[in-house]
């Protein structure tokens, strides 16, 4: 062994050739018999069956048929290009045994001399493809689940591309349907780029940016013994697909534990083609009884789902999980908010309601007064005037008597962000339009006097002005409450004429040992963010201003 | 706790034996043979290389445990070798090889990975004319077969 050269010892070249190249290996193989044999199933770990980005011409070259099966027990990676179908197709049905991984790319091959037809190579057959290449995608589309049953240390098939490719048709979705949603899909996993991807138990399913037809979920489906385990769901960008559709997907996951469900363009018309009235229909209808046990998370922002739609979401889902809704930009609204606080006022922490026009002051108010486990609320406006109204209520009721009430408790004492706009309008009077006056109103006129006149009773501005004070300090004292609160965003709403007030109110933050983040609205900049971060030293945890 | 080596040309070479067991041979018969002085001989190495592997495993005397795996990269790397294996492995081929036979059979994965490594940065690039005359290789395929193997892997080329 002494005198021996390592590269007489197969082993070592099997080694050497692990860090070699294709083309290093492929010249390897020529050098002689004993290196050819260990140097040549190296080369067939990766099957490439598409475009090399690298390679020098332009021409495709696949290896023949003959070679691949007779190299199939080495093939560990196959990477295939949905382009090449109809060249592909044969190698498919090659029994490989020992696939650990497959992914399949959309390269768009640069156009030849024509336009429509782009020949390649294969061992001097030419194949030419047009329009059939989608067949040939769907037939493809067949070949995964085979492969997946067929090769048991097959763990990763990657689909997907970042331009849009096609999906399968119903017949052939019927057909595998429990491959992807099975027990067997388990082990297709998903890319940030992926068009269909499942998980056990780990990974999410995204299911994003189908371009052709209808993807009918099979109905078959929901019958079966085995129901589709997922339990992080995202719908994203699915142009093609029904709102009822995409909702029949969710319903088959029962233990679904959280939902992304994003919009889709409407460009494509899918959705204008269903009347709300039976997108109401098939909401209520999917969604009649307790379809979720466990969800905890449910993100439907922008999605503008309509408050029916939202009650009926909320009320198919259990008590006890649900801790965070994301309604943002939606028809969240009375009924919606019924059903939340029926069911899930001690669950939810994180509320997000902002741009939700059926979402009133009260309805706010009420959850900050409910909903003792809320750490993260954000929302429009909260009036003041509310709070205060409420807090009135609530004394008359308990004791019959006018009297100055303290802050009524807010149950959400461990609410960490708040990221609301408080209109101080008074109940009455006053238009919107004196509300948020700037500081200058105390010398201008008000718009609410003949100019010229003087006035008797003291001028709106200052009346509103003292009315302000009295409602910043109604809304600090209610926040001094938050004992946790790290950031509080105000937009807008707290109107403080001069230094002194605005210090007033800051001293009931002081009070927030918690409080890390300041964002205040553009009112508030007239002040300066130096002599804000001075007021509020006596914050311990305070970091600083941040930007709206 | 000292170990000793004996080399094949009776060269004793006194280690720690921390240093001695980065080798897996050496680890295993350490273990079954106990605590004990007795030299451990390794007829199949000779001085001028046991005294090499010794410095490697003296300088990598506390990098952890590699943990076998020839899962998931279809190739690795090759060039990210550490500038003091570099330097290191600047011997002629003969060295090379001994180092790398030895690294085998006293199984000492990271040597024989950077040895290994080293003969495939040599390989990389190079026709197989040039790799036969690196190497000493003979040739007994004929033109035709050449020519022939050469089309069948074309498919591979990534170049």
């Amino acid at each position: 062994m002494m005198t021996q050269s390592p590269l007489d010892l197969s082993e070592i070249r099997y080694m050497i050739g692990f860090f070699l190249s294709s083309t290093d290996l492929i010249s390897c193989t020529q050098v002689s018999r004993n290196w050819k044999a260990s140097f040549e199933p190296l080369i067939w770990r990766s099957l490439w069956l598409c475009r090399r980005p690298l390679r020098r011409d332009d021409t495709l070259v696949l290896p023949s048929i003959s070679a691949v099966e007779q190299n199939a027990y080495h093939v560990q990676h196959l990477t295939m290009s949905t382009n090449l179908c109809p060249a592909i197709l044969p190698y498919l049905t090659v029994n490989f045994q020992h696939l650990r991984s497959i992914k399949v790319v959309c390269h768009n091959l640069k156009p030849s001399k024509s336009s429509t037809t782009v020949k390649i190579n294969v061992n001097n057959n030419r194949y030419n493809y047009t329009k059939e290449q989608e067949e040939y995608e769907m037939l493809l589309w067949g070949v995964i689940p085979t492969l997946l049953r067929e090769n048991p240390a097959l763990n990763e098939v990657e689909i997907g591309s970042t331009s849009i490719c096609s999906m399968p048709s119903s017949t052939l979705w019927n057909e595998h349907a429990d491959s992807f949603f099975g027990n067997l899909g388990q082990r297709v996993t998903d890319s940030t780029k992926t068009l269909v991807g499942n998980s056990f138990n780990k990974k999410p399913l995204t299911l994003q940016r189908t371009a052709i037809g209808e993807m009918e979920i099979p109905t078959h489906y929901s019958t079966t013994t085995s129901p589709c385990f997922i339990k992080t769901l995202e719908l994203f960008k699915l142009n093609a697909l029904s709102r009822s559709t995409q909702l029949n997907v969710i319903r088959q996951c029962p233990f679904l534990q959280s939902l992304h469900w994003f919009p889709c363009h409407i460009e494509n018309g899918a959705d204008e083609s269903e009347s709300p009235l039976s997108i109401a229909v098939s909401f209520t209808a999917s969604v009649r009884s307790k379809v979720w046990s466990h969800l905890n998370l449910l993100d439907a922002e922008w999605l503008c789902l309509s408050d029916e739609q939202w009650s009926c979401f909320l009320e198919s889902i259990s008590q006890g999980d649900l801790k965070q809704v994301y309604a943002k930009r939606s028809g969240f609204g009375k009924q919606a908010f019924a059903s939340l606080m029926n069911l899930h006022k001690s669950s939810i922490r994180t509320l997000d309601l902002e741009a939700c026009p059926g979402v009133t002051s009260r309805m706010l108010i009420l959850v900050l007064r409910n909903c003792t486990y809320l750490e993260d609320l954000g929302a429009d406006a909260i009036k003041v005037s509310d709070i205060e109204q409420l807090q009135e209520m609530e004394v008359k009721d308990t004791q019959g008597l006018w009297a100055s009430a303290a802050p009524s408790k807010w149950a959400c004492i461990g609410l960490k962000s708040l990221r609301v706009e408080f209109d101080m309008a008074p109940k009455s009077t006053f238009s919107p339009a004196t509300v948020h006056a700037s500081p200058e109103c105390l010398n201008s006129q008000s718009s609410l006097l003949p100019p010229g006149s003087l006035s008797l009773q003291p001028s709106p501005c200052l009346t509103q002005n003292l009315r302000s004070q009295h409602y910043n300090q109604v809304v600090f004292r209610q926040i001094s409450t938050l004992k946790q609160l790290e950031t509080l965003y105000i937009r807008e709403g707290i109107i403080c004429s001069t230094r002194l007030q605005l210090r007033y109110c800051f001293e009931a933050l002081h009070q927030l040992p918690e409080l890390k983040h300041l964002v205040l609205g553009r009112d508030m900049q007239c002040f300066g963010k130096e002599n804000i971060k001075e007021m509020l030293k006596a914050a311990r945890s305070f970091q600083g201003l941040e930007e709206p | 706790m000292p170990v000793t080596l004996v080399s094949l040309d009776n060269e004793n070479y006194v280690v720690d034996k921390e240093v001695a067991e980065r080798s897996i041979l050496i680890k295993n018969m350490l273990e079954d043979v106990g605590e004990t002085d007795s030299p451990i001989p390794l007829p199949n190495v000779t001085s001028t290389v046991l005294k090499k592997v010794i410095e490697y495993c003296e300088h990598h005397r506390n990098d952890p445990i590699q943990v076998p795996d020839e899962t998931d990269d279809p190739r690795k790397r090759s060039n990210d070798i550490e500038e003091w294996d570099m330097k290191f492995m600047q011997v002629d081929q003969e060295m090379l090889f001994e180092i790398i036979l030895a690294a085998n059979y006293l199984d000492i994965k990271p040597l024989l990975d950077v040895g290994c490594k080293t003969v495939a940065n040599i390989i990389k690039g190079k026709t197989p004319e040039e790799i036969r005359k690196a190497f000493n290789i003979v040739n007994d395929f004929t033109p035709e077969e050449e020519a022939q193997i050469r089309k069948e892997n074309e498919w591979a080329e990534d170049r």
